[in-house]
């Protein structure tokens, strides 16, 4: 094989094969023998103080085994934020917050038995919509918020409901609008969303009798899991070990603590048996975390020009009842509120606020998808306001790589990446200067529009991950990874670059399915799209170790200086006379001389990443350095707008990201296929509905829509660049979360560059589309059915 | 106690898959109120899992062959048989004629739920937003029902109640749907979804007869609790199909039907999307 084989080309995902055959296990699959079955019961109130809790009548169903509530485990549990219970302790903090778990023999008999927990509650005034939850007199829903944990880069707000403050100021926005010629001023909302994985929220858990615990979950992190646990609950890490098998889907949803220390908590208090919790798709819905609603508004100044001279916005996020996460969502979407751009006086402030409804957690995209929803529609109605081309004004404003600064006083380094090349192949990829195709139907307009984005894994700056190689007695190659593998394949892309490091074929490589705190190699969290680079970083230098170590003992077999071999096509050879060579396999496990003596012994190469390069962010000012990458990208739509009826329909998607290096471009494809479909998914249709109560009217898939086959656009377009990065691995950098983010305002830019009806909320659903041409622009309606109705343009009916 | 129903597991029940309508009959007569008939299962065990019903027999008539016929009935019409799928009524041409019927089973889910799903099921199920109810109503179709003491036959406008309510005693079976010879019928189906395949609102229209003695029926699906007729618009085309009545009876449409608002749309799109679908739907049949 040589040096070259691998990297860059189309290798299938690793786990094809089993997923496709139905024999890779999912948690859900872990039946120990002896297991029970838990059930939540959940309050049916918002917000209440647990008066009693009567649990006799449920204890009396056959099979149950224990009836748990907040007082058999009053943790407080977190990451960020610290705010979580595992089960309501004194109150109840939205319709659905998990009050009691029935541990049984059978989950029938968890479920009858769950119906007659009769929870008794006095009811406490609420609040849903997160502006008037900062009003002065608004109900508190964490009294007690100076008493907890938080991780240092947050500023919760005590005595109010703000679980984190945060706040950039770069230039001086007010002498910035001095500037301006135009101003474009505008409130932007956005709804919840779910993950809408496959594989609800499942956990299995075994206390022990020695203090130890064993934890199968669908998690995205299990070293966050271990930490959370171990942390919030006083227990040393090596006695809790998280295993995860397959996951069925994350997309953030499983990136932080879900239900493992419950149903650990839950094992024990029954008796160390194994405690199986599966979540119902309805109860993943209304206890589960789903992603928070935004409110921004937003006001920008612009010079003739087009120069973006003041940016000022606020982000008030509706983080439900928990914000553990969310609060570092907030963060996110406060630093990123510039996007590509380059804006001399900005000013952001970015708040968590908790409202009596679903927690909210991480989601792919990650506050950056919600700053850009806002951000380049701003961009959108300024070029129009100042009768600019839509990617003009983009060209005047963005981030020159080796020059300029980001909002966060970052400077953009050289390697950074290629915007304007990002632009140009994203304007070529939709034709941007061609003719717009004409509409299928008079009262429909076609119209193209686009956006661009950027975004970086946003974690803490000791953010780790490691990596070992482990020879086989064979010379195959066991990689020990702890990223995870919920789809992404980047497991199988990191196996690329390291076949091509020995020069051997990629199916000598494995990584083993399952991540186990115990066996896999160390890595913070698989989030943020970090994992192909610093995971990638870490095994490359495992590769390097393991090269070192071989290359000690071939010297000295081979009584050559180290310098003058090199490790290829899966020997040790000597360089310009390849004659000279030993095979890797003669050399793994230690080199055996003809009379049997030995030296050396199995190879083990180890690899670690930290950036030192990130720092935490200025508390008043916001500046610093976030991130370890930036990935520029932009999404082009071509779409049908149905003036009639609001449906847009999208004929055509392109997808243009500066990866660094293609490690695998078929799984680049997929990541930027499957990112537009989820991200129109959630443009056109998703949204959580909820009731004057906080409860979740749509918890499942026939009112909560999701995007399905028959609106995946026909024509797909997905292009790369690769300006290469310096401290990335081969060059790469992240993709995973990116391409969705610019999708929604593509689609929201191409109607408004079009028809200039400004749809300012998310989803753009038939109805939503509907509500904002008939109040912006009734002619256009009025139009469109008049075209309708008119019988010469009757389609043929069926005969 | 949670919100709503706490469970994913079925309730306890025994199965039973009568060969015979006899069989069926005296399986109803011993079980009562316990008894379901189940056709698909599409709606039923869904049901049963949110325990909106617990029955403690399920009778499976998949098998029964007098359920299973579609005939010809002469000076009747067409018998469907209540076991047969909408997939298997879809073939073969065996609703020609009844266009409005065809047009809306073509559009109920998607291919998998059709083969198992039947139309007496998606009737008797009777939840707004399904598809086949408005259909027969415009055709004039009826429910055949039997039962211990004997068989009857009721119009679907009256079966139908209210939401999930139906004019169908314990003890009593549909045995199948009998719609009307169609002769010269011109009829049609449209509704509107946005995301999945449930109606936001639908449209059936038939069209009966010629010159004075013209029929019209226009019957809205998923906008209201039960499928609704609406009066004035029929009378707006009863004279003919011409722009200027189709304008009318649209905007008769939309300004009479009354529209409910609920999880899935507005009252208010509710009432904007019968217009275009009332437009949609009269100008296809005046082209035809
Ligand atoms: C994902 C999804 C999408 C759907 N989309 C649509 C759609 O687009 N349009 C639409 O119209 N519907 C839709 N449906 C509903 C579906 O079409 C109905 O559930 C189905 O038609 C029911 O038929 P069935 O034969 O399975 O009925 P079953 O589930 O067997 O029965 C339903 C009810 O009818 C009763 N019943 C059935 N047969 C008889 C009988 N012979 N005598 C007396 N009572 C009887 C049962 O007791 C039960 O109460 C959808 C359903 C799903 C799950």
């Amino acid at each position: 094989m040589t040096a070259d084989a691998f990297v860059g080309k189309a290798v299938p995902p690793e786990d094809t094969v089993r997923k496709v055959t139905g024999t890779a296990l999912y948690t859900y699959d872990w039946e120990v023998p002896g297991t029970l079955y838990a059930k939540l019961v959940t309050s049916t109130v918002p917000h209440a103080k647990i008066v009693r809790i009567s649990l006799e009548s449920a204890k009396a169903v056959p099979g149950v085994v224990a009836v748990l509530t907040g007082k058999d485990m009053p943790f407080r549990v977190g990451m960020y934020a610290g705010d979580r219970d595992l089960l309501a302790v004194e109150k109840v903090r939205w319709a659905g917050h998990p009050v009691a778990l029935v541990v049984a023999e059978t989950l029938e008999a968890g479920e009858r038995a769950s119906e007659l927990v009769d929870v008794e509650y006095e009811t406490l005034p609420a609040v849903f919509d997160p502006v008037k939850a900062m009003e002065a007199d608004a109900p508190l829903l964490h009294e007690r918020m100076e008493e907890y944990k938080h991780a240092p880069v947050f500023y919760p707000v005590p005595g109010t409901n703000i679980a984190n403050r945060f706040r950039l100021v770069h230039g001086d926005v007010e002498k910035g609008f001095g500037q301006a010629d135009e101003l474009v001023e505008e409130e932007f909302r956005i709804s919840h969303v779910s993950h809408a994985y496959l594989e609800t929220q499942n956990v299995v858990a075994q206390a022990y009798r020695d203090g130890t615990y064993e934890i199968w979950t669908s998690a995205q992190s299990p070293f966050v899991v271990r930490q959370i646990i171990s942390e919030s609950l006083n227990i040393p890490y090596n006695k809790i070990t998280i295993r995860v098998p397959f996951v069925g889907g994350g997309f953030g949803g499983k990136a932080g603590l879900q239900w493992e220390a419950l149903a650990a908590m839950a094992s024990k208090a029954v008796g160390y048996r194994p405690v199986k919790l599966v979540l119902s798709r309805k109860e993943n819905f209304s206890s589960g975390a789903s992603r928070e609603g935004v409110v921004a508004n937003v006001k920008a100044g612009f010079t003739k020009d087009g120069k973006c001279v003041a940016y000022k916005v606020r982000f008030v996020l509706d983080a439900g009842a928990y914000a553990d996460y969310t609060v570092n969502v907030s963060r996110a979407m406060g630093y990123s509120a510039e996007g590509v751009y380059e804006v001399p006086n900005v000013q952001c402030e970015s708040l968590a606020v908790y409202t009596n409804k679903v927690p909210t957690t991480a989601m792919r995209g990650f506050g950056y998808s919600e700053s850009n929803w806002v951000l380049e529609q701003v961009f959108e109605r300024a070029a129009k306001k100042l009768g600019m081309d839509s990617a003009k004004i983009r060209r005047v404003n963005l981030l020159r790589p080796g020059e300029s600064h980001t909002a966060t006083g970052e400077k953009v380094r050289e390697d950074v990446g290629d915007p304007r090349k990002v632009l140009q192949t994203v304007l070529e990829g939709i034709d941007w200067d061609g003719k717009v195709e004409r509409p299928s139907e008079p009262w429909k307009v076609r119209a193209r529009g686009f956006a661009l984005c950027v975004k970086g894994p946003s974690q803490p700056p000791n953010a780790s991950s490691s990596a070992i190689l482990k020879f086989n007695e064979d010379s195959t190659i066991d990689l020990v990874l702890g990223t995870g593998n919920f789809g992404q394949g980047t497991a199988t892309a990191i196996s690329q670059m390291v076949a091509d490091q020995f020069g051997v074929a990629v199916e000598k490589v494995r990584v083993d399915p399952v991540r186990d705190t115990g066996k896999s190699a160390y890595t913070w969290q698989t989030v943020g799209s970090r994992g192909l680079f610093t995971d990638g970083v870490a095994t490359l230098r495992a590769c390097e170790d393991a090269k070192g170590q071989i290359l000690d003992l071939a010297s000295q077999v081979m009584r050559l200086p180290k310098s003058e071999l090199e490790v290829a096509e899966g020997a040790v050879k000597a360089k310009g006379r390849p004659w000279l060579s030993i095979p890797l396999r003669e050399l793994v496990f230690g080199y055996v001389y003809p009379n049997g003596n030995t030296v050396g012994g199995p190879v083990i190469g180890r690899g670690q990443y930290t950036s030192s390069l990130n720092t935490y962010l200025d508390p008043q000012t916001g500046q610093g350095v976030p991130t370890i990458f930036h990935t520029f990208g932009g999404t082009a739509v071509d779409i049908e707008l149905d003036l009639v009826t609001g449906a847009i329909e999208v004929k055509k998607a392109v997808q243009v990201f500066d990866v660094g290096k293609a490690i695998n471009p078929l799984l680049l494809k997929m990541q930027l296929d499957g990112g537009f479909i989820m991200g129109m998914s959630i443009a056109l249709f998703e949204k959580i509905k909820f009731d004057e109560q906080g409860w979740v009217m749509n918890p499942n898939f026939t009112s909560y829509y999701l995007a399905r086959m028959k609106d995946v656009p026909k024509d797909f377009v997905a292009r790369y660049v690769e300006t290469p990065q310096f401290d990335g691995p081969l060059g790469a950098r992240g993709i995973g979360e990116l391409s969705m983010i610019s999708v929604a305002s593509a689609i929201s830019n191409a109607v408004f560059r079009s028809t200039g009806v400004k749809l300012n909320n998310l989803p753009m659903s038939p109805e939503e589309v509907w509500a904002a041409i008939s109040s912006q622009k009734p002619e256009l309606l009025a139009k469109a059915m008049e075209s309708y109705g008119r019988v010469e343009t009757a389609v043929k009916a069926r005969q | 106690m949670s919100f709503g129903s706490p469970y994913v597991t079925l309730p306890d029940f025994a199965y039973h898959r009568p060969k015979s309508l006899d069989e069926a009959l005296a399986l109803l007569k011993e079980h009562g109120e316990e008894a379901k008939v189940m056709g698909g299962g599409v709606g039923l065990i869904a049901f049963m899992k949110e325990r909106l019903m617990s029955p403690a027999h399920v009778i499976d008539v998949k098998e029964v062959p007098e359920l299973r016929q579609v005939r010809h009935v002469p000076g009747k019409g067409l018998s469907i048989g209540a076991a047969v799928s909408i997939k298997e009524l879809l073939e073969g041409g065996t609703l020609r004629g009844y266009a409005v019927l065809e047009e809306a089973l073509a559009r109920v889910a998607d291919p998998m739920i059709r083969s198992r799903a039947t139309l007496a099921g998606n009737l008797c199920e009777a939840i707004p937003w399904v598809d086949s109810p408005p259909a027969l109503i415009a055709l004039g179709a009826s429910v055949e029902i039997a039962g211990t003491g004997g068989t009857r036959e009721v119009p679907v406008s009256g079966f139908i109640r209210g939401p999930v309510d139906i004019d169908l005693n314990p003890g009593e079976i549909v045995t199948g749907i009998m719609l009307p010879d169609p002769k010269g019928t011109l009829s049609a189906f449209e509704k509107f979804t946005a995301g999945s395949e449930f109606s936001l609102a639908s449209v059936a229209v038939a069209l009966a007869g010629g010159g004075r003695k013209r029929s019209v029926a226009m019957v809205y699906g998923a906008v209201s609790s039960t499928p609704v007729r609406c009066a004035e618009a029929e009378q707006a085309v009863a004279d003919g199909l011409t722009p200027a009545n189709v304008r009318r009876a649209a905007d008769m449409a939309s300004e009479k039907v009354e529209c409910v608002d609920d999880v899935l749309a507005s009252a208010a799109y509710r009432r904007h999307l019968v217009k275009v679908i009332t437009t949609r739907v009269l100008r296809r049949m005046m082209s035809a």
